[in-house]
């Protein structure tokens, strides 16, 4: 799945509603679950709980799904890209790393948003290492 | 143009990076072609025991060694096999420091590429390159490394590698090699006769 992103004509921010979800690969029962559970998560954006919740699923995740990107990695960015120019510490680098990864990902590939306006990723910032629990 | 990969089976690091290379090639709609030869060898060079790969192109010249065959591989084929130049670190650094099997020392190994992809989904910018492939590679033939993915101890690793290995390309590269070890086998067991092959 990883040359699907190559071949993939990026889609402008202001068309994404309108994107059919048969441009994406079909989606198993699992994967459509957690793409609704994505999506509804991302309404409510705000809420620390829903951002954490974002980020802990994109831990062992490359995209909303796990390996294939789906519609719902374009609806989620549609709401996460905001908020995600707002973390600057390094505090705030480190505890949404997954998101930001992810971000920078979408932001590259499927989604075509004007250099000016990409999120501002520096890839190798030092964050300290996550240890599992 | 065809060239050909040798590749040895009862090498004590499988060159899986080139066998996956070879399957990106032979997928592609390039001109280009690999042919593949799975030999029953610990190395494709009777001089050096640590050659696990060989590839020989079309005017006769010979390239050895896992990452110079990958590096090679990389010229030969740049539409399919992506930004070898800008790889070419990151083969080195798999080949020497990923193929450790002491975890002590394979685990600051491991740290450093945990780093590396914290904010990456792939080893260099937003797509699949000669340096995932070699990596990848070299993490599939280390025997250490198949717990340490499996529990997540480097969270960023495990999801990378399984992303990759979701990838066709990946899979069947490693599905094709099982089977042609199988068939190494069978006809070493018919030659042996049965006797010799239940010893244990």
């Amino acid at each position: 799945m990883s040359d699907f992103i190559e071949k993939f004509s990026s889609i402008s921010l202001n068309d994404i509603k309108n994107v059919p979800e048969s441009d994406f690969p079909e989606l198993t029962a699992e994967e459509k679950a957690l793409a609704s559970q994505a999506v509804t998560y991302s309404n409510r954006i705000e809420d620390a709980d829903s951002i954490s919740n974002l980020n802990d699923s994109l831990r062992n995740k490359t995209f909303i799904v796990g390996n294939k990107p789906s519609k719902a990695d374009l609806l989620v960015f549609e709401k996460v890209f905001k908020v995600a120019s707002k973390w600057s510490s390094v505090e705030d680098v480190s505890k949404h790393r997954h998101i930001i990864r992810w971000v920078d990902l979408i932001q590259n590939t499927l989604v075509n948003v004007p250099e000016s306006e990409k999120l501002k990723v520096s890839l190798d910032i030092e964050v300290p290492r996550e240890i599992k629990e | 143009m065809v060239v050909t990969l040798t590749v040895a089976a009862k090498a004590p690091l499988v060159p899986y990076g080139s066998l996956i290379a070879t399957e990106f090639v032979n997928r592609s709609n390039g001109d280009g072609k690999i042919d593949l030869q799975v030999v029953d060898q610990k190395s494709v060079d009777s001089a050096d025991a640590n050659s696990a790969s060989k590839l020989t192109t079309s005017d006769g010249k010979e390239i050895k060694g896992e990452a110079d065959v990958l590096k090679e591989l990389g010229k030969l084929f740049p539409d399919v096999l992506q930004e070898v130049s800008k790889s070419q670190d990151l083969i080195d650094t798999a080949q020497n420091n990923l193929s450790i099997k002491n975890f002590k020392e394979l685990a600051t190994h491991l740290e450093k590429l945990d780093a590396h992809l914290n904010f990456r989904s792939f080893m260099l910018f937003h797509k699949c390159t000669v340096a995932d492939i070699a990596v990848w590679g070299v993490l599939r033939a280390n025997a250490l490394m198949g717990s340490i993915i499996k529990n997540e101890v480097y969270v960023n690793v495990s999801r990378w590698y399984n992303f990759l290995a979701a990838d066709e390309r990946f899979d069947a590269a490693i599905q094709n090699f099982t089977k042609s070890l199988a068939e190494l086998k069978k006809s070493e067991k018919l030659s042996k006769g049965k006797k010799e092959s239940h010893k244990a």
